[in-house]
């Protein structure tokens, strides 16, 4: 007979969030979160001026004008560097090499706390400056680095750990870090595949089919040849709605989530290619092989042995 | 320490829930807005993650015309692989998100194109005026695309920016 009692529930739910884990999967987070922060940082350095100047392309009283009364903008770090006779100018390039001085020493995994704030605090200033120019690409690096900065993820392979200043041992800590990074990305997707749901075009194959032709997207192909075989974004737009909105059940499935990861990068391999969204592809491939990827690793590991022949004698 | 951490995750999903489910964007005239935008800050915690649920099949195109001292003229368009001047295929996607701001928000559409216009006129010394105007279409469907319909763009926007 069913009985429902809350205790057991909840020593479940924290069985779940607090059983200790390895840091290793936060290592490879904090690893690979910032080292892809400082390539993407790289290839906009050429058009860093352009972005964050004065007189760039929003300059600075207007993208202030767009902001939060409370959010710190380029404009009040220059002011601060202008205290020690920094120019301008030059302001604006101080600032990109401590965000990427701060991001090399988070990969290091050195001071991995301290630099981790400045890193994220930096990448405030930086969505703030350029209010109408983020996406979803800086959104997912946010959200990384906010939680690079509350995450214990210098506990893996770190200079913290050899200098001694932080324990590579299992904590309940890790395991909570780990669950909440894979519920975050089961929300995202959720809420990303129950959006698409609601809109009639990604049924009929009509979105990927604006996508794919888009003159904005740069896509390797032309691909104006899909109208002549309509199934074909028909059914990629049937398979994402059915890979997001479910990745929050699939991810959760010994085995089944190996399947799952392999679409999810197919998904966004597809948006790199087909869009030239290639950063954006690669922060969400990293976010979830981060949150799912170790689990994957050990479902493959734990491949069942193929039966072998018994021979009678 | 135990309690305050579970006290933050029950915050941090209770938040994500709200927001999952479209509550936030309900409160946005409210004083709870405040603490939304705080929680944006922090992690973009209030995002409802909805890529591509708006009109994908709406095409911006921009055009600026520079008008020189020597009474020549410089046209550059997006539309024949005008972009912005970038090094990078990643700092020309940015500009996808400003012609989409540029043409829905008519608060700031003078405001942002004559913000470009003044970073053209920088760009381009020999330029002393530039007439910005944004095209706009909606591309057409599948199913209208194999009935041979094509479309092209119209002018949806103009302004006229003079250097001083």
């Amino acid at each position: 007979m069913f009985s429902f009692s809350f205790n057991a529930l909840l020593s479940r739910i924290t069985a779940f969030f607090e059983t200790p884990q390895s840091p290793a999967p936060l290592g490879f987070f904090r690893i690979a979160i910032s080292l892809f922060c400082i390539v993407q940082a790289l290839l906009w350095l050429p058009d860093w001026e352009a972005f964050l100047g004065k007189y760039g392309w929003i300059q600075w009283e207007i993208s202030r004008a767009l902001n939060n009364p409370w959010e710190v903008h380029i404009e009040h770090i220059s002011q601060l560097l202008g205290w020690f006779g920094i120019s301008e100018e030059n302001s604006i390039y101080v600032f990109f090499w401590v965000y990427v001085g701060a991001l090399g020493l988070v990969t290091l995994g050195l001071l991995t706390r301290i630099f981790a704030i400045v890193a994220w605090f930096l990448h405030i200033v930086i969505m703030a400056s350029i209010p109408t120019f983020f996406y979803g690409l800086d959104i997912f690096i946010h959200i990384a680095l906010f939680y690079l900065m509350v995450f214990p993820v210098s506990k893996a392979w770190s200079l913290d750990v050899k200098l001694g200043l932080v324990s590579p041992e299992a904590t309940w800590g890790a395991g909570v870090a780990i669950r909440v990074l894979q519920l975050h990305m089961c929300f995202a997707y959720l809420s990303a595949g129950v959006g698409k749901i609601w809109n009639y075009e990604w049924w009929n194959g009509d979105i990927l089919w604006y996508s794919m032709t888009h003159p904005f997207f740069k896509s390797l192909l032309d691909m104006h040849w899909v109208a002549d075989y309509p199934f074909i974004p028909m059914f990629l737009g049937w398979w994402t709605l059915f890979i997001e909105t479910l990745y929050g059940i699939g991810m959760w499935i010994p085995r089944v989530r190996v399947f799952w990861l392999f679409n999810m990068i197919a998904l966004h391999a597809g948006i790199a290619v087909f869009l030239g969204l290639w950063l954006f592809a690669g922060i969400m491939i990293l976010l979830s092989v981060s949150a799912f990827g170790h689990e994957c690793l050990r479902d493959l590991k734990k491949r069942p042995k193929p039966i072998q022949k018994r021979s009678v004698a | 320490m135990k309690y305050l951490i579970r006290t933050l995750l029950v915050v941090h999903f209770c938040f994500l829930t709200l927001a999952l489910f479209q509550v936030l964007g309900k409160l946005e005239r409210t004083n709870f807005s405040y603490f939304t935008a705080v929680m944006n800050d922090l992690y973009f915690g209030d995002w409802s993650f909805g890529f591509f649920s708006q009109k994908v099949g709406s095409v911006a195109f921009e055009r600026y015309t520079l008008h020189k001292w020597d009474r020549s003229q410089e046209i550059l368009d997006t539309q024949k692989g005008f972009r912005y001047f970038t090094h990078a295929h990643e700092s020309y996607n940015r500009f996808y998100g400003l012609s989409v701001y540029i043409r829905q928000d008519t608060t700031y559409q003078d405001l942002l194109s004559h913000t470009v216009a003044v970073r053209m006129l920088n760009q381009k010394r020999e330029a002393v005026k530039v007439d910005v105007s944004l095209l706009g279409m909606q591309n057409p469907s599948l199913r209208d695309w194999k009935a041979g319909k094509r479309s092209q763009p119209k002018e949806v926007y103009f302004a006229e920016f003079a250097a001083q």
